[in-house]
């Protein structure tokens, strides 16, 4: 086992009263320590659901998880509930999207980063205390001494973010689960608390999985980028290779629809038309086929057979989820794609 | 062109919670001294971070809130001061979209009734016949008009926007109010609904005050842009000049800290980190209001309060213009 994470096949499936959900199907992917993973996706597309399999926190009684999940070296899917929640905090830990309803507001923010840390370390009150000092410290909020007494409503929402992010990394974890970390905070906020986390990783050597529908985040702090559609990873690769030369339809979509600081306004924006798929009763083959608009140029591949994720060409770490044939792939993506750019 | 809304001096504040049982209660400063006019046919975007102020002025446009101080003409009419009953007539040509397309429409209420509601509390009798004009509102707006009789939740977001946006053009109004149209949206509905209210902008001649906080949308969206700092409007100008030559040190700052979808381009790009947030629109700084988070406040911006001048093709508020 060479990667600090690795994720085999790993399935989610919800049973509802309309049917069986498939939230997540057959995802695999691995993470090194320091290093950061993109996951991208729209809603629905299973993000959030990947990072609570990965962190133990599917109910039982409610989701069905399968494949394995390895967490240096320990498998999760298959320990006691005991042995996961031992990691829990102390090896992975996660920030979640809303600091405002992920923060107990009848504890201080000090009582609540201090918590995991005296779950996880033999150290007296006061110690864990001064720890939570240095953690807010640490992630900039200023006065951290006086600080560390508020409760979260007496901070602002880039302040609170802050102080999660402070609990999470409290243990010294060697995994961080982000989920939509910076969607609830302004602009000149989230440049800041990436720029922290971006810091942080450097000098904690945290591994960082990084939930987010926003492509410009991804840009910024990953290294490799896992881009999913309707439970499915249709693209993988590094950060240049998803980003600068996709190879799947979805991620043209993508990259051609967010408007842009740098392109034409005058220029109508080229959407992906209709609406993701209902999860219940996925489109046939390729989930991504009735939106796509190349889904003819294969016969009728798209439409009856649900393509393999598969390298761009021998050897390559750029993995990609499409019937169409390579040449021609890249063909319609000089062609196509880059002037929308 | 015709100035269809002129702004002058608009002011809104907001009493807060008192401290004591009998002491004031605490100001919040949400609006203060807008002026700007807005020309038939343009699109207005109004940008700005969290608490700027830039959905109250929305909502003081379209008179849902009455303005402490200060005007709003309307086509050449004087609106602020007016009651709910003279409000009328002049609801239906001031229109508005809202930002959450799952709590802006009734869940008991068909698309068929959402949609002819406006008809129904105006009083007008569209020709021929209101479910008739429903439908083709639905068409306009890209909507199915056989689904007349689905409930809200029968539709995805994107389509659920749509619904609002064909009550706003039920009336034929001449100003719409767009509050942050697309941010609850997925980012591959975003675009679609961005080009919906661009051709509706077009084919309709409609003018609109495009909300958002996203500058990269407004910049799609919008003919002129205003940037608004808590309260204040810092910067107003025509989109290119405004993109290509940010005057006032919190839009240059603002710009830079988009994140672009190109892991290439940060290295050429030099970000501006802004310290600290927003200051609390209860007690606003003194002087200048962004002087707190500028790089280059110096004594007088604590001391007076920048007006919004002329320079170069852009109106700035700033001592220190760029």
């Amino acid at each position: 086992m060479s990667s600090f994470l690795e994720v085999k096949n790993l399935s989610v499936n919800f049973k509802t009263d309309d049917g069986v959900v498939k939230a997540v199907d057959k995802l695999s992917f691995s993470l090194e320590k320091g290093k950061s993973l993109g996951i991208v996706g729209e809603s629905g597309s299973g993000k959030s659901v990947t990072s609570l399999a990965i962190l133990g926190l599917h109910k039982a009684t409610s989701a069905e998880v399968s494949g394995e999940i390895y967490v240096g070296g320990v498998e999760i899917n298959s320990s006691s509930e005991a042995q996961v929640r031992k990691l829990r905090g102390k090896e992975m830990a996660m920030i979640f999207q809303d600091s405002l309803t992920s923060l107990n507001p009848f504890y201080t923010i000090g009582d609540q980063i201090s918590e995991a840390y005296l779950v996880h370390n033999k150290v007296s009150n006061s110690q864990a205390k001064l720890k939570a000092i240095s953690m807010l410290d640490r992630v900039g909020i200023p006065e951290p001494q006086k600080r560390v007494d508020d409760y979260p409503h007496q901070f602002s929402g880039g302040m609170r973010q802050r102080a999660m992010i402070a609990m999470a990394l409290s243990c010294n974890p060697n995994l961080i689960i982000a989920d939509e970390p910076t969607t609830a905070l302004d602009v000149t906020v989230q440049a800041q608390i990436l720029e922290l986390l971006k810091d942080l990783q450097k000098d904690f050597g945290t591994a960082i999985i990084l939930i987010t529908h926003d492509l410009g985040v991804v840009a910024e702090i990953a290294d490799d980028v896992l881009l999913m559609y309707a439970g499915k990873a249709v693209e993988y690769g590094s950060v240049r290779d998803v980003l600068k030369i996709p190879q799947h339809p979805y991620g043209w979509g993508l990259l051609t629809s967010i408007p842009r600081l740098s392109s034409d306004p005058k220029k109508p924006l080229s959407a992906i038309s209709g609406t993701p798929p209902s999860l219940i009763s996925p489109p046939s083959g390729c989930a991504f086929h009735p939106r796509c608009p190349y889904a003819s140029s294969t016969g009728s591949a798209c439409i009856e057979k649900v393509p393999d994720l598969l390298p761009i060409s021998p050897n390559s770490k750029h993995l990609v989820r499409c019937h169409m044939d390579a040449d021609l792939r890249v063909e319609i993506f000089n062609s196509q794609v880059v002037p929308g750019l | 062109m015709t100035t269809i809304l002129k702004v002058s001096g608009l002011t809104k504040h907001f009493n807060g919670n008192r401290k004591g049982f009998f002491s004031k209660p605490e100001v919040v400063h949400a609006v203060d001294d807008l002026n700007f006019e807005i020309k038939a046919g343009e699109a207005l975007g109004l940008v700005g971070e969290s608490g700027c102020g830039k959905s109250t002025t929305g909502r003081l446009i379209t008179r849902l809130l009455t303005p402490t101080s200060g005007q709003i003409e309307f086509d050449g009419k004087e609106i602020s001061n007016l009651t709910n009953n003279q409000l009328k007539p002049i609801r239906t040509q001031l229109q508005m979209i809202f930002q959450d397309p799952y709590s802006s429409l009734n869940p008991r209420h068909t698309v068929g009734t959402i949609v002819a509601t406006p008809f129904k509390i105006a009083g007008i009798e569209p020709e021929g016949g209101v479910k008739k004009r429903v439908q083709e509102l639905l068409e306009i707006v890209g909507l199915n008009p056989e689904h007349y009789n689905r409930y809200p939740h029968e539709f995805s977001g994107g389509q659920r926007q749509r619904i609002g946006i064909a009550r706003a053009l039920a009336l034929r109004p001449k100003l719409i109010v767009a509050d942050e149209p697309v941010s609850a949206l997925d980012v591959s509905i975003q675009a679609q609904i961005i080009n919906l209210l661009k051709g509706l902008q077009q084919d309709f001649g409609l003018t609109f005050v495009f909300i958002a906080h996203d500058l990269a949308v407004v910049r799609h969206f919008a003919q002129r842009v205003a940037v608004m700092y808590l309260g204040n409007i810092v910067e107003i100008a025509e989109r290119d000049t405004l993109y290509s030559t940010p005057r006032h040190p919190y839009t240059k700052a603002l710009l830079s800290a988009v994140p672009e979808a190109d892991p290439d381009a940060m290295g050429s790009r030099n970000r501006i980190k802004l310290e600290g947030d927003v200051p609390n629109p209860i007690n606003p700084p003194s002087g200048c209001r962004f002087r707190t988070r500028c790089w280059k406040a110096q004594p007088i911006c604590a001391t007076s309060k920048p007006e919004l001048l002329q320079i170069g093709a852009s109106k700035v508020a700033c001592h220190f213009p760029e």
